[in-house]
């Protein structure tokens, strides 16, 4: 996180060029152009699109600009009885994910940075390890579990696999380890206990890292596709991408619409994104620097 | 510094990491065993009760290695984790070395750069897949652009020796971002000193890349390398809702297939059976690469 | 040594445990026979009865009664008459409330996840593999006692229908609501444009070929036009392979015979088209399905079901179409293909005697009239075979007649792995990745493993 400034003499301009534009930056600037239309490129043919009728969207040479401009694919999605409740599933969904991550993954973090107990070691080597296991090992017995108790097409079955994770425990205990002692001895001397010195002192201290992990969990579980698919079986429980598949059902080949929806999966988090980027990028830019 | 362990401090910190402890041991860990347990039964959603049958899955799956037409569906899949293992851990390794080495470099725009490279990693897989479905068709926005470049472009989706290419470059296209984010914050982290005394000693750019860099970046690359190689095999998303492992099994990916067993043959024992191999396969390639690239992650 | 002893012990058991002899997946039914059942009377049913047959029928409720009903449409046309028709009965029963889902893709299996959470509609689309597996274990409400009860006989209904339903002792599951066959759907005016007469009822395979041939113009991406429309679907081959004599399965449904002689020209016809380019897969024109490509008028022909005419009425309303039997085999004769879905119960529901009045009236006279000038699917009582709707649109009775010579398009409990297996050997010769023979025999294999497994 923390970035080695180093005074740099001006003759050692290797790296940190301000002045000559050399052919080398042209080149980069090139190379980073082009894939700066790739990856805009898709977005903006979608969004555009979402705008054609039926009868274009597959017009062959295909046009950037709708001809005619229609809003009624949105139209259409609005009206569809179901969405509604899928984004509000959606909501319910990332909300609560975010919450119980934050909390319980900070909870956790703190345990393991700041405190000494036994099994420490063997926690923190196990959240690691799992955070190497691919998910699909445990997606079938998960499933049988939740589905014998009774919970499938209910929101517990979503939020329980997803309220504490291990990445966002070493988030936490990444940015734990990098604050200074002093602050927390001085409390516990004071005589507060643990739990009001994690809440009251230590947590305001790790705003940054308690926002990354926020939006990381909600951005995870408001895209989340394959659990959702297991255990939502009736369309008023589906969250938005789910609904969107049983949408894409529905009128496979009406792309029009489906790009439509498509659109409505991603411009809220992509709001969100714009706006809280820089906690995105450092939540997850963390993982580099102390891997 | 640090003081002994106490038992209240014991308890308190047993408090605190309790609800996270209670859910890691049952979702992960009691379901990784549990699965392993299924894998010697014949069990189906819960219509009926399970039925012990020993190893009879796993020679289930092994005969599927002989049928006269070619291998069954299980080894299809996992060979084509293989493919896209190699093709897209390589892909995005290099693609998001080379952005992060890009952006690296610059000051100007770099924020607004950063930014929207990570745009396809924002974007959820059902999003983004309705998108490309449009894209791939064989009259649609990809080909047409290759046609102007006066090639003619291929069926994509349509055709089982493109299809899996197709989803291939989707997932490059989607991770890779992340990854880059991985490699600038490393590149970030490597201090200047290092760059100076090469310069003082007389490295040009090209020596210091390969004999300072890219060493440094080694564990890094490392955990690249591995968490891309464990979520190729894990695709799923992008083949449940373009493909449906079609077209002629070309896109069926072990996951997929894992998930069909279970919930379209109702063959839930069969499927934890698969997910059993599917991780010691991972589980041997992951400790392979560990061995070659041969570095110690520092904790 | 002691350790090493028991290590070896455990493992032999697991070994011996897993090569034992098969103790069947749970739902014990026994082998049918394994030849299609033909026409709409006849034919028995080979689905094992549940533990209990003796259930009677529950009394009417008082007081307000809400309905929990699930299905699978196949268009946005469908399901607008489901839901008109479910209205309708809500006005006729003030007293039951209707809470409609549509289900859609992967009906099945999340019906499945329902009931083994117990999850489960009170009313519900019920498809003859979900019978296969919901009958034996008791899952579905007997409709035996109430049928007898308010005077609804299993004769009204044709029995090939009745019997996906039902089980070895005759007890009924689930009442069919329609049926459905194929036609050779034709473009009227791209016929005529090219100088092609209209197929008649003597057409053979080989008039098929011919005509297909003469009505492909080539053209661009978006401009080529292509003699017939076909996807690689065994819910569409197979009745080229009926017609040419061969059958999909032995007699005890012990061993796949398709790949007979007849099989193979069978599925040299069926993909002859491919081979002569006057074939197109629905995805190449930018169609979701052969009838998508049909509207579209990329394709001159489209062998399809009756639900095409709501989908064609709806969507593309200026095409002028007519329709025609398959055509002839080589063999002189024709055969084409029967699909029927039911209302089901779940036996469990909290309100058996509503979830029966709904059943009945969604396969009584009245909806099943109803879907019928719909132009949307046959009706599965015997009752409406006169309908003046048949004479108004001979079309529509040519696909009504194909009874006559149509098998059910249900093989058994294996009945998925089957149509799956072989959509992907028609596929595979489509592409041109191997030849008929191969294809065909590659797929026996795979299915006569799961048939013995």
């Amino acid at each position: 996180m923390a970035q080695t400034q180093v005074q740099v003499p001006a003759k050692m301009t290797l790296f940190h060029r301000k002045r000559r534009f050399r052919l080398l930056d042209i080149i980069t600037y090139l190379l980073l152009g082009v894939f700066l239309c790739t990856s805009l490129a898709p977005f903006i043919f979608s969004f555009f699109s979402s705008f054609k009728t039926f009868a274009h969207i597959l017009d062959y040479p295909p046009s950037l600009f709708p001809n005619p401009w229609t809003w009624g694919n949105y139209a259409t999605i609005l009206r569809n009885g179901n969405f509604p409740r899928w984004l509000l599933n959606s909501f319910i969904f990332a909300g609560g994910t975010m919450i119980f991550n934050v909390l319980f993954s900070s909870m956790a973090g703190y345990a393991l940075a700041r405190m000494r107990f036994s099994g420490r070691r063997l926690i923190f080597l196990t959240t690691l390890a799992v955070m190497l296991i691919p998910l699909p090992i445990t997606m079938i017995p998960k499933f049988l579990m939740v589905s014998s108790l009774g919970l499938v097409n209910t929101y517990f079955a979503l939020l329980l696999p997803f309220m504490a994770q291990p990445f966002s425990v070493f988030i936490m205990v990444q940015f734990f380890k990098s604050l200074p002692r002093e602050m927390e001895e001085a409390a516990l001397i004071d005589g507060a206990s643990y739990y009001r010195t994690f809440f009251q002192i230590i947590l305001p201290l790790v705003k940054p890292a308690l926002i990354a992990v926020a939006i990381l969990s909600f951005q995870g579980a408001w895209n989340e596709f394959s659990w959702s698919l297991l255990v939502l079986n009736s369309p008023d429980m589906y969250t938005l991408p789910i609904g969107l598949l049983f949408f894409k059902g529905a009128h496979y080949t009406e792309y029009n619409l489906l790009l439509a929806g498509s659109m409505f999966n991603t411009i809220p988090l992509l709001v969100l994104f714009f706006i809280l980027q820089r906690y995105f990028i450092r939540g997850i830019a963390t993982v580099g620097l102390k891997g | 510094m640090p003081e002994a362990p106490t038992s209240s401090t014991s308890v308190a910190a047993y408090i605190f990491l309790s609800p996270y402890l209670i859910l890691l041991s049952v979702f992960t860990i009691f379901a990784v065993l549990y699965g392993l347990f299924l894998s010697f039964f014949t069990v189906d959603i819960g219509i009926s009760a399970p039925v012990f049958v020993g190893f009879r899955n796993y020679v289930t799956l092994w005969n599927q290695l002989f049928y006269s037409g070619g291998v069954g569906d299980f080894w299809i899949a996992m060979l084509n984790g293989l493919k896209f293992a190699v093709v897209v851990v390589s892909g995005q390794t290099a693609l998001a070395l080379l952005l992060a080495l890009l952006l690296h470099r610059i000051t100007f725009l770099k924020g607004v750069f950063r930014t929207i490279f990570y745009l396809p990693a924002v974007t959820s897989s059902i999003a983004i897949s309705l998108i490309f479905i449009w894209l791939y068709t064989p009259q649609g926005f990809i080909n047409y652009w290759l046609s102007l470049l006066h090639i003619s472009g291929p069926r994509w989706l349509e055709d089982p020796a493109t299809a899996l290419f197709a989803i291939m470059l989707l997932n490059i296209w989607t991770t890779a971002p992340t990854f880059m984010l991985f490699f600038l914050g490393a590149l970030e982290g490597i201090p200047q000193q290092f760059y100076e005394a090469a310069v003082v000693d007389g490295g040009n750019r090209s020596r210091i890349f390969w004999h300072i860099t890219l060493p440094l970046l080694r564990p890094i690359i490392f955990l690249v390398v591995a968490l891309g190689t464990i979520s190729s095999f894990q695709v799923f998303d992008q083949v449940k809702i373009m493909t449906e492992g079609g077209p002629l099994q070309s896109t069926l990916t072990p996951v997929y297939e894992m998930y069909t067993t279970a919930f379209g043959d109702d063959k839930f024992g069969l499927a934890a059976a698969m997910s059993v191999l599917l991780f010691l396969i991972i589980f041997a390639i992951t400790s392979l690469q560990r061995r070659f690239i041969d570095t110690d992650l520092q904790y | 040594m002691r350790r090493s002893i028991a290590i070896l012990f455990i493992v032999c058991t697991l070994v011996l445990a897993g090569c034992g002899g098969g103790s069947s997946s749970g739902n014990g039914t026994v082998s049918s026979s394994g030849g299609a059942q033909k026409g709409l009377s006849g034919g028995n049913s080979y689905i094992a009865c549940p533990g209990n047959t003796n259930t009677p029928a529950a009394p009417a409720e008082q007081g307000t009664v809400t309905l929990n009903v699930a299905g699978a449409t196949s268009s946005p046309a469908e399901e607008a008459l489901v839901v008109q028709n479910l209205n309708k009965f809500q006005q006729l029963h003030p007293n039951i409330k209707i809470n409609w889902q549509d289900i859609g893709t992967g009906y099945t299996d999340k019906m499945r996840a329902n009931i083994a959470s117990g999850n489960v509609p009170d009313v519900f689309y019920l498809q003859p593999d979900m019978a296969t597996e919901y009958i034996p274990a008791g899952k579905l409400l007997n409709l035996s006692p109430y049928m007898a009860r308010d005077n609804v006989q299993a004769s009204d209904y044709y029995s090939s229908l009745l019997n996906p339903f039902s089980c070895k002792g005759g007890q009924i599951y689930g009442l069919p609501k329609d049926w459905n066959s194929l036609a050779v759907f034709y473009n009227k005016q791209m016929f005529q444009a090219a100088g092609v007469s209209f197929p008649d009822a003597n057409w053979t395979w080989n008039d098929m070929l011919t005509d297909a041939k003469k009505l492909t113009r080539p053209g661009n991406a978006a401009t080529s036009v292509y003699g017939i429309t076909l996807s690689p679907d065994a819910s569409r081959w197979a009745a080229f392979l009926f017609a040419d004599g061969g059958s999909m399965l032995n007699k005890d449904g012990t061993q796949a015979t398709f790949n007979s002689q007849a099989g193979v020209d069978s599925l040299n016809f069926y993909t002859g088209f491919e081979k002569d380019g006057s074939a197109v897969i629905p995805a190449d024109v930018g169609a979701g399905w052969a009838g998508d490509a049909f509207g579209k008028q990329r394709a001159a022909m489209a062998l399809e079901g009756g639900w095409l005419i709501p989908y064609m009425t709806q969507n593309f309303p200026g095409v002028q179409y007519g329709i025609a039997p398959v055509p002839l085999a080589p063999t002189g004769k024709r055969a084409d293909l029967i699909y029927t879905n039911a209302w089901g119960a779940y036996a469990s529901s909290a309100h058996p005697d509503a979830a029966w009045q709904l059943i009945k009236y969604m396969t009584g006279k009245e909806v099943q009239t109803v879907q019928l000038h719909a132009g949307f699917a046959l009706p599965s009582l015997k009752s409406l075979a006169s309908d003046a709707y048949f004479t108004e649109n001979p079309g529509f009775k040519v696909m009504f007649d194909a009874a006559t010579y149509s098998y059910a398009d249900n093989y058994g409990p294996h009945d998925l792995v089957i149509h799956n297996t072989l959509a992907d050997a028609i596929e595979k010769v489509l592409l041109g990745k191997a030849d008929a023979k191969t294809a065909l025999n590659e797929a026996a294999d795979i299915i006569n493993n799961d048939l013995q497994s």
